[in-house]
């Protein structure tokens, strides 16, 4: 379980970000299915590890991506986000993988910090 | 209250927006590591050594394997060792004829580039031709980071069974090299080694195989004829 490192490096990267005089309220990634990060252990911690790092306001947006596959045998693409998925037209696991090792910071959501 | 900013204090200015502004970022998470990535890169590049980062379950036979690879490679080899604790299998290293820095990660799973850059400092590769980083034993949080090698080497042995291929796809999809060890084995075991090679290629069309058993030395000359040629590939 290697996503509090990549929680904690993630937030700091996106923190870098944050322009001053604004708070950190989200923090979008994209994570594709051969990055080797579990999309659910990193939103699992997030919260925790952000509020540790005092950006407790901050929440992570997750978007899941499918690897894009080119079936050998029928020459279909397909896309999917498990690699258990056969072609779905002649059901062949003979491929050529093209993608799905994204994980990427895309953006960041900020406000004004509040005054209380 | 206010109804601004849920304050107490009432009739007061705002010269603060609570909308929210999305700031487009676009980079790797990994970014950080990446940069150290490069860096060993450039320093392997210029010291002419050929780096492989070793990568798989515990108990697979990576440390056999090693010492296999440094009985014949002597001092031109060199290994890193990442373990979680002790430096048990530094020390088989360099008994059996390399030189090994441990890298003890006290809880992490995985080494990263970093980690990797500091270990450089402490190993001497003068006359080294390779250089094995030995990952910590696992085979999902290694994968995701880049330590500056030239190719991934995943070993996956006989006992752990065919179907691991696809439960670890963030790593096969990645290999330059797959190992299938103990396959002294097989008259033991239904492994088929067809399934898992032909998984892998599902996920990968540009790694090699090699069928070995580090304990015996069963198929190990010719990993190191593919090691070798590497090597000269460099130069």
């Amino acid at each position: 379980m290697h996503e509090i490192s990549i929680a904690s490096s993630l937030i700091e990267q996106a923190a870098a970000h944050v322009p001053e005089g604004k708070r950190l309220l989200a923090v979008r990634v994209t994570v594709g299915p051969l990055s080797g990060i579990s999309a659910d252990s990193l939103e699992f911690c997030f919260d925790s590890v952000a509020a540790d790092m005092g950006h407790g306001s901050a929440r992570l947006s997750i978007t899941r991506i499918p690897a894009c596959f080119e079936c050998l045998t029928c020459g279909a693409c397909y896309k999917s986000e498990s690699v258990y998925t056969e072609c779905p037209l002649c059901q062949s696991l003979e491929r050529i993988t093209y993608s799905g090792d994204r994980f990427t910071l895309d953006a960041i959501d900020v406000e004004d910090t509040h005054h209380v | 209250m206010c109804n601004d900013c849920g304050c107490l204090e009432p009739g007061h200015d705002h010269p603060h927006s609570h909308e929210t502004t999305t700031l487009a970022v676009h980079q790797d998470v990994l970014a950080k590591n990446n940069t150290f990535a490069e860096r060993n890169r450039g320093f392997f590049k210029a010291k002419g050594v050929f780096v492989v980062n070793l990568i798989s379950s515990p108990g697979s036979g990576k440390t056999a394997l090693l010492e296999a690879l440094a009985h014949h490679y002597g001092p031109a080899m060199a290994v890193i060792e990442g373990d979680i604790q002790t430096s048990r299998d530094a020390d088989r290293v360099i008994r059996s004829g390399s030189r090994a820095y441990q890298i003890e990660t006290l809880g992490a799973c995985h080494l990263d580039a970093h980690a990797v850059h500091h270990a450089l400092d402490h190993l001497d590769l003068s006359g080294c031709r390779l250089l094995i980083i030995e990952n910590v034993g696992n085979l999902v949080c290694p994968s995701a980071y880049d330590l500056g090698e030239h190719e991934k080497m995943a070993i996956l042995s006989l006992p752990e069974g065919d179907d691991k291929i696809l439960k670890y796809p963030a790593l096969f999809s990645r290999v330059g090299t797959l190992i299938i060890n103990k396959i002294d084995l097989q008259p033991y075991l239904d492994f088929s080694v067809d399934t898992a090679v032909s998984e892998c290629r599902s996920l990968n069309r540009s790694f090699e195989t090699f069928l070995l058993s580090a304990r015996t030395g069963e198929g190990v000359d010719s990993l190191i004829r593919h090691l070798d040629l590497r090597i000269q590939a460099l130069r």
